[in-house]
């Protein structure tokens, strides 16, 4: 890591250099420090977009201190993948659609990053990119959410996801007749 | 990981305060809360699993009901579409508090016009209401829905009405004069594709997905033809521009195939192909029939060169076996 020039060095030459440098540096919660290529970072968080136009990118490590370090690595694979992959608005132009969701399917390589993550990390990743507000990022890890919840019963949901079921008896069964429509055979 | 409260985008309503646990670790497998992540996610779920999640557990159920944002956009499909009923759907829309915008029943048999007008009453700002194969709507009941939300001076741009029954020109008239068109209205060409057929749901920019077909008059989904020499020719185009009774589309690529061409391409499934998207196929070993792409999980015996039988074939085999076995 670069040690600090010191504060004393005037701020107008500290904000030309950081401008010349086409990476910023983003430091997670346990202190790593990890290097993005700051077109993509602007591109694709709107949150490190607002800092680097507002100038609060720290060229020591912009600290994030909501992030931790596997988290962070992740998003910035992710930043960097995204930026080396064929713009996405050319693959899906034809005239027809025929999606239910307004949301565009993940791409093949979206697909197979979140994909190879554990469970704890694709929920950590979730975090990270709304805090960040990388909506796409966002998009692709919680439709991979959905697809994991996709026609499981609410008792596979809670050992998947390690929820606790704390409804009453009485609940349950007002639940039930709810929704009793919908679930009547399961 | 450090608890804050000073986040970039306010998440829907706060979840129960995120375990906060040092670093990576922090998920929430020692209290059994919902993750943090997993309430982001619910705006990503389809309504299944949308109500799957609500009775998991509390802390989900709250934030699935507290959300009117989560129900603006209500689509119902199959397998819950053969069982939602009136009550149950006006329960749903009854989430969104008068903000729902787009509605999507894809074949749902048991809304009737009642129930979707009342719902439309309560939720005045629909701008898509999407109402394919429901077929206990009726093209009266569908055009005093659509004038209540006209009258209301909404914003209904966007219909699907394919499949609903004893629609007339005289309906698809009403209905076109009530929607708003955007400035842009282009008319795109429509292409055949199975999957109009599957998913229910034409998604495309068209204001009204059904036309009067050219040949028969009646108010269906109206195909172009993708073939552009077919286009070109003016005259070929308009025959051969029609619904899907009237002119035989291959499944594959969405041309038009001619009768003789149809006797020539078999197929082990009952769709149809035209010649060309048939010949590349692999064929059935006993029978020469190819399955399309569709229904190719159907193949059987399926060696690893390639090699199949169809279901047909197999299931003559058995038979004669098993005729052999009884005597």
């Amino acid at each position: 890591m670069e040690v600090d020039k010191g504060k004393g060095e005037a701020e107008e030459t500290r904000k030309v250099a950081e401008a010349d440098r086409d990476t910023v540096t983003l430091k997670s919660s346990d202190g790593k420090l990890f290097e993005v290529s700051k077109e993509a970072a602007a591109r694709l968080s709107t949150v490190l977009a607002g800092m680097i136009a507002g100038g609060s990118i720290d060229d020591n490590g912009t600290d994030l201190k909501q992030i931790g370090s596997e988290a962070l690595e992740n998003v910035v694979d992710y930043c960097n993948k995204h930026a080396n992959s064929i713009p996405s608005a050319a693959l899906i132009s034809s005239s027809i659609s025929f999606n239910t969701a307004p949301f565009k399917e993940p791409e093949e390589w979206e697909r197979k990053f979140v994909d190879r993550l554990s469970h704890d990390a694709l929920f950590d990743l979730v975090e990270a990119a709304n805090f960040l507000g990388m909506e796409r990022l966002l998009d692709v890890t919680c439709h991979k959410i959905s697809e994991m919840m996709k026609g499981k019963s609410p008792d596979q949901i809670r050992e998947v996801f390690n929820i606790k079921n704390d409804y009453t008896k009485e609940e349950l069964e007002e639940i039930r007749q709810e929704l009793a429509w919908a679930f009547y055979d399961d | 990981m450090l608890p804050t409260t000073a986040t970039a985008s306010a998440p829907p309503p706060p979840p129960p305060p995120p375990a906060a646990g040092a670093g990576a670790s922090a998920s929430a497998s020692a209290s059994g809360e919902p993750h943090a992540a997993l309430i982001l996610a619910l705006g990503h779920m389809r309504l299944r699993e949308l109500l799957a999640c609500a009775r998991a557990c509390r802390g989900l159920r709250e934030a699935v009901a507290g959300d009117p944002l989560l129900w603006r956009r209500l689509v119902v499909e199959p397998p819950l579409s053969n069982r939602i009923t009136d009550e149950a759907l006006l329960a749903l829309a009854d989430r969104a508090r008068g903000t729902l915008r787009s509605l999507h029943l894809l074949g749902c048999p048991r809304v009737s016009d009642a129930g979707l007008l009342r719902v439309v009453q309560r939720n005045p700002g629909v701008t898509e209401l999407f109402v394919p194969k429901c077929t206990g709507l009726t093209a009266d009941g569908l055009v005093k829905i659509i004038q209540f939300l006209h009258e209301c001076k909404g914003n209904l741009s966007r219909v699907r009405l394919h499949g609903i029954c004893r629609m007339t020109n005289h309906h698809l008239d009403v209905i076109n004069s009530l929607i708003c068109r955007s400035s842009q209205h282009d008319a795109h060409a429509l292409y055949y594709n199975h999957r109009v057929r599957e998913v229910l749901n034409t998604d495309d920019g068209r204001p009204i997905d059904v036309d009067v077909c050219p040949l028969c008059r009646n108010v269906r989904l109206v195909f172009d033809c993708t073939r552009t020499d077919c286009r070109e020719v003016k005259d070929v185009w308009s025959r051969c521009r029609g619904c899907s009774f009237c002119v035989a589309r291959c499944e594959t690529c969405g041309g038009c195939i001619d009768l003789e061409e149809l006797g020539e391409t078999g197929l082990a499934c009952s769709d149809f192909l035209c010649m060309d998207c048939w010949l590349k196929l692999p064929k059935c070993s006993t029978c020469n029939r190819p399955y399309c792409e569709r229904h190719s999980n159907l193949k059987e015996n399926l060696s690893p060169s390639g090699e199949f039988t169809c279901q047909e074939c197999t299931a003559f085999a058995t038979s004669f076996e098993s005729l052999g076995d009884g005597d």
